[in-house]
Parts: C-alpha cells; structure tokens; sequence
C-alpha cells in the first residue's frame, strides 16, 4: 500500500499523520484523527455534510486527498467551541431550531462561519448561496437561515463590546 | 478508491515529467477525478495533485488578452475584476459550478480536461473563442478550445501534458454577455440545456458582435454559427431573434437521458436562446 506523510494543523493543533494515499481528507479526521463531527454523507461533493474549512474556505473534506492537505489549515466543528463556550454559530442554530437530525449541522455551520468572516451582515439571498452547497433533508432551511441571521446579530453585538 | 501513488510537484517542468508515465493523470481540485475514481469510472497508479503549482494560478492580461492559469478555482473567477468587467457572463457561470465548497476547490482547467457535454464553463469560453495553451516535456502547443474537445470526456490531451492556460480575447465594452440554464433544480445541478450568449449593437441597433453556444445539447458544447448569422449586420427584432432562436435549436444533436428527452432539450434550446437574446437586446423578456 502506498503511504503518504501529511502534516498539517487541525483546530489549532499541529498534526503528522502516516496514511493511505488514496485516503481523503474526510477519513484523515475520522479514521486517524477521531474526530467525528465531520460527517460522511455522499462521497461525492454534493450534500456538504463533510464541509470544512481549508485555509479558512468551506471544501467538502471528501475531495481533498489527505496529500493535499500537507501544510494546511483546517478548521471542523469541533474547533468551534472556545472552552465550555459554544460558537455564537451554533448558539445559534440551537435558539433557532435549526436543527433536526443532526448530520448536516456541522457542515453548514461550518459554510455559515466563513460567510460571517467575509459578510457579517449578510442579506437572504448571500445566506441561501453560501449555503448551496449544503443539503439538509429535515428542516426546509428557515430556520437554518433564521439562525444564520440570529448568529450575524450576535455576533456584531460582540464585536462592539469588544 | 483503489491503492494508488500521490506526487505533488512543485513546478510545471516536473509536473509534466511525472505524467510522462503510464497510469499517471493529473488531479487539481479532485472535484471530479475522485467522484471518478471512485465509481471506477477513472483508472490511475499515480495522481500528480497540479493544484499547488504556483505558477499555474492567476488572471492577468497578456498581450491584450485575458489569460488564466489552469489551475485557478472558480472562487478567484467570480472576484475577479477583470472578468467581471471584460467577460461577465464567465464570473456569473463560475458562481454557480456546484456550491461555495466546490467553487472554492475546482478549476478552469480542471472543468475544460473533464470535457463533460454539460460543463457549465465550456459554453462560455467557446463563446468567448478561446484557445488553450498545453505543455510536456517537449515543448507548448495551443488548440482552440473547439478542436480540444473531442467527445464526453474526450480530449485531444496527449499523455504528459497538462493545460497551462486558457486565454481569450476580452468582450468589447459595449458587448453585453449573459449564460441561462435549465436545470431539475436550482442549485448544485448538472444542466439540462445551457446557452452562453454575447451580444453587442453599433449606435444604429445593428448587431456587431453576436456568439451563441449551447451546452448538454451534443456530445460537446457546441457554438451555433448558422444562428450567429442570422443576426450579425443586421438590426435587432423580435422575429429575426426568433429566427435565430430556431436555428439554434436546429444545431443541437441532444440525446435522452435520465435527465431530460431530446425533444425537451430541443424546445428549451429556442426557448433560453430567445428570452436571452431578447434580454441582452433590451427587448423586455424576463429572466426567471
């Protein structure tokens, strides 16, 4: 089997990791890092479930090659939270019933906070195209866009006691 | 996905070493080689990942024209200020390959060596006339984007050559640009029919400038010079666009298939040709 040796930082953490060179990213942070909250839903880039940030842009995990992530950044739900203090993100998807089943949460939070990076207000129509590329087959996405509003307030409330 | 070798080089010049090799094929954003390799549809021992060559990622102009490296994401199409203003209807179709997170990882390069009948880019850049410019080891070629794509999936690529870059000559500012597509949804769909569109009027509302073409309709997009002619020279009316919205449809060669019948794909040729030259002419049909 061939081998390839990929460094690269995840949540902050710096990480080597020895792995299978046909391995995606996505199996990278499940299989050898245990981090789970990156969901495998379609393999194929269409459902988001397995959303990440990679240099602080949302890619779906499952069509980076573990090889291609060497040297890079990479940000999962699990690096959300700051100690016991969730993402005002995922406050906010919780205050907004924004979440049913669960398996597409993380990845569209994980659109949704790069969104908030590059538009902190922003409109319905900039949400619904940062969110495309995230499927959800629960919830009708209004109250995922709701949330996504409430986080943008929360968020810019912060940002002024700060 | 099957057992295979990952290179990363650092340069075109060993990049095109490396694929000199039999079992060897270029992957950049992956976006589609592993959906492919991993349906099987796709065979490699060694993807060469082009996608961190730093030379092969940029949009300049060049001899006065657009020139952009193959590598380049759809993401640095949609912000870039010069296709915006030269080649709009390019930064509009690269906003809406896939979602942000595709966006963010596909290339230019990637959607051209795909050559999928119903690559959203390829319509756009054949109305924009472009040529590519494919290295190896033993030298530069260029190619017109028409005579690359030979079939679905079908190239005139030879093994150990990589797309270096596509370039093209920017729309005249009085030239206006529009791509539609039908698909069964809104987003993240793979088109039923999609039309690329320019148009330009001199100061007597003749047409100047006129390039239609049509994607997911044949075995490659294709451009349709029969209904180009019909407008060009001539002043822009409703029934002359009709004409031209009739000989597009009479162009297009689609196939049925799961997504849609060719008789369908044939009416939504005429319809989308005509509601977009109606819209770049100001003669008032809306878009949905």
């Amino acid at each position: 089997m061939n081998e390839v040796t990929v460094t690269l930082t995840v949540n902050g953490q710096a990480h080597t990791v020895t792995t299978a060179a046909q391995k995606t990213l996505l199996y990278l942070l499940r299989d050898d890092l245990h981090l789970y909250g990156t969901k495998d839903g379609c393999r194929e880039g269409e459902c988001g479930a397995c959303t990440v940030l990679l240099d602080g842009r949302p890619v779906n995990a499952c069509l980076v090659l573990a090889g291609q992530a060497d040297g890079r950044e990479v940000v999962t739900i699990e690096g959300l939270a700051a100690d016991d203090r969730l993402h005002p993100l995922q406050h906010a998807f919780i205050q907004a019933g924004a979440v049913q089943c669960g398996f597409c949460t993380p990845g569209l939070i994980l659109s949704s906070v790069a969104l908030l990076e590059q538009h902190p207000h922003p409109d319905d129509q900039q949400i619904r195209r940062a969110l495309t590329g995230n499927l959800c087959r629960c919830t009708g996405y209004t109250k995922i866009i709701e949330a996504v509003k409430l986080a943008a307030g929360e968020m810019a409330m912060e940002v002024e006691h700060d | 996905m099957q057992s295979l070798e990952f290179k990363s080089p650092g340069s075109i010049q060993e990049a095109c070493r490396l694929l000199d090799a039999t079992g060897s094929r270029p992957i950049a954003g992956g976006t589609d080689v592993i959906p492919q390799m991993r349906d099987g549809r796709f065979q490699a021992g060694t993807l060469v990942d082009i996608s961190r060559i730093p030379d092969l990622s940029y949009v300049k102009q060049i001899n006065g024209e657009i020139a952009i490296g193959s590598t380049t994401t759809h993401t640095m199409i949609v912000d870039s200020p010069l296709i915006q203003a030269r080649a709009r209807f390019l930064a509009e179709v690269s906003g809406i390959v896939g979602g942000v997170q595709t966006q963010n990882r596909g290339t230019l390069g990637g959607n051209i060596a795909n050559a999928s009948p119903a690559g959203d880019t390829l319509p756009v850049l054949l109305a924009l006339d472009a040529t590519l410019d494919l290295v190896s080891q033993s030298g530069e070629r260029s190619l017109a984007l028409a005579d690359f794509l030979r079939g679905p999936g079908r190239t005139a690529i030879l093994s150990g050559e990589i797309i270096r870059q596509v370039r093209f000559a920017p729309l005249a500012q009085g030239a206006q640009s529009l791509f539609l597509r039908l698909g069964n949804r809104k987003g993240m769909l793979i088109s039923v029919v999609s039309v690329a569109l320019v148009l330009e009027l001199d100061a007597a509302g003749r047409v100047r400038d006129c390039r239609i073409a049509l994607g997911a309709v044949a075995p490659t997009p294709i451009r349709c010079r029969e209904a180009e002619a019909i407008l060009l020279g001539r002043p822009v009316d409703a029934g002359l666009i009709e004409n031209a919205a009739a000989a597009a449809e009479a162009a297009s060669r689609p196939i049925d298939d799961v997504r849609a019948s060719a008789a369908y794909r044939r009416h939504i040729v005429r319809v989308l040709v005509r509601r977009g030259l109606k819209q770049l002419a100001g003669l008032g049909e809306a878009t949905s």
